[in-house]
């Protein structure tokens, strides 16, 4: 929620600012920052109130960022490259699903490719296979015609 | 609209763009380390969390939608969740020794090494509670501004202004040694 930036400022709003944000008025909530200053200016309980926050702030302020490491850099850049084959994996799925069935959602050509298989295999394992099986005596007379000249010496 | 000096890079990265990726990384990483540090004050903790957040923007720059929120905002709640999250998991035993207040009574030469000072200063940050904590870094060490900081952290401005001036209140007396 955003204060009124019409609103005056007060003794106990300053200190509110002050207590929260600190001294330094770039850190002060911008819509207030103007009347905040105007009354730092005129009010010298504010400017000592302003120095003993600003203290504080310079001691934070010895608390430097750390190095960024090379291997902390390297990682993120291997996530990055996980990250992108995973989607450039699910894009080709997408555009192979689309391909099969233009404009429908990805769910709908993959439920149907499986319901396919699974008729398939229900079929493959339930259905009575009706295979004529070949004659044994065909499979014979078969056999001795193919040896060439099987009696002739008799 | 907001305007958003991410918007750009976030849509290339959505694209597969490894350059932008990179740029995005830089541009953000130095401060998202510092957060996770701060909150975590554990090096190695930290570099998980931000690897975390950052796998999550990797994953979900593609339905990035600009114009709803800053990227940076959103990034930074996303590290600052993960940081909650693995503070979470820590064992009570952890929770209680960072609570703990440090000695505050080091030398007057150990005060003039930055690493001592800073040393102290992050372990007066680590005993302030979770929430005090995260304002304190946000407003004061990342510099966003109130309305974005609370933001981030979803709250109200005013929850976000008294959360603030508890933590500076608790710094400023363990760190008053500093300040002598």
């Amino acid at each position: 929620m955003r204060r009124d930036s019409s609103a005056e400022m007060t003794q106990s709003r300053f200190a509110a600012i002050v207590d929260a944000y600190g001294g330094d008025p770039a850190r002060w909530p911008p819509d207030e920052r103007e009347a905040a200053e105007r009354w730092l200016a005129s009010s010298s309980a504010a400017q000592a109130q302003v120095l003993e926050a600003l203290d504080l702030d310079r001691t934070l302020a010895a608390q430097v960022a750390p190095d960024v490491s090379s291997a902390l850099e390297r990682r993120l850049m291997d996530g990055f490259d996980r990250a992108r084959q995973r989607r450039s994996l699910g894009e080709f799925y997408a555009a192979a699903a689309d391909a099969l069935w233009p404009g429908a959602p990805a769910w709908q050509p993959a439920f149907v490719l499986g319901m396919a298989l699974a008729v398939g295999l229900c079929i493959a394992v339930f259905a009575p296979l009706d295979i004529p099986q070949p004659d044994e005596s065909a499979g014979s007379v078969f056999a001795l015609d193919s040896v060439p000249d099987a009696g002739q010496g008799i | 609209m907001i305007v958003d000096p991410d918007a750009e890079l976030v849509a290339r990265v959505g694209r597969g763009d490894r350059a932008a990726a990179q740029a995005l990384m830089r541009r953000h990483l130095p401060k998202m380390l510092a957060l996770a540090r701060r909150m975590l004050s554990d090096p190695i903790e930290a570099e998980d969390a931000v690897q975390d957040a950052f796998m999550r923007l990797w994953t979900h720059a593609a339905r990035w939608q600009p114009g709803q929120a800053k990227f940076e905002t959103w990034l930074y709640r996303v590290t600052i969740n993960k940081c909650y999250d693995r503070l979470r998991r820590r064992p009570t035993a952890l929770l209680e020794e960072a609570a703990t207040v440090v000695d505050p009574a080091p030398g007057p030469e150990a005060n003039l090494q930055n690493a001592a000072l800073a040393e102290q200063i992050e372990a007066a940050l680590k005993a302030l509670p979770e929430r005090q904590r995260a304002a304190i870094q946000l407003c004061h060490y990342q510099e966003c501004g109130n309305i974005e900081a609370a933001e981030i952290m979803d709250i109200s401005v005013e929850a976000l202004e008294s959360l603030l001036a508890r933590g500076r209140r608790t710094l400023r007396s363990r760190l008053s040694h500093l300040r002598e």
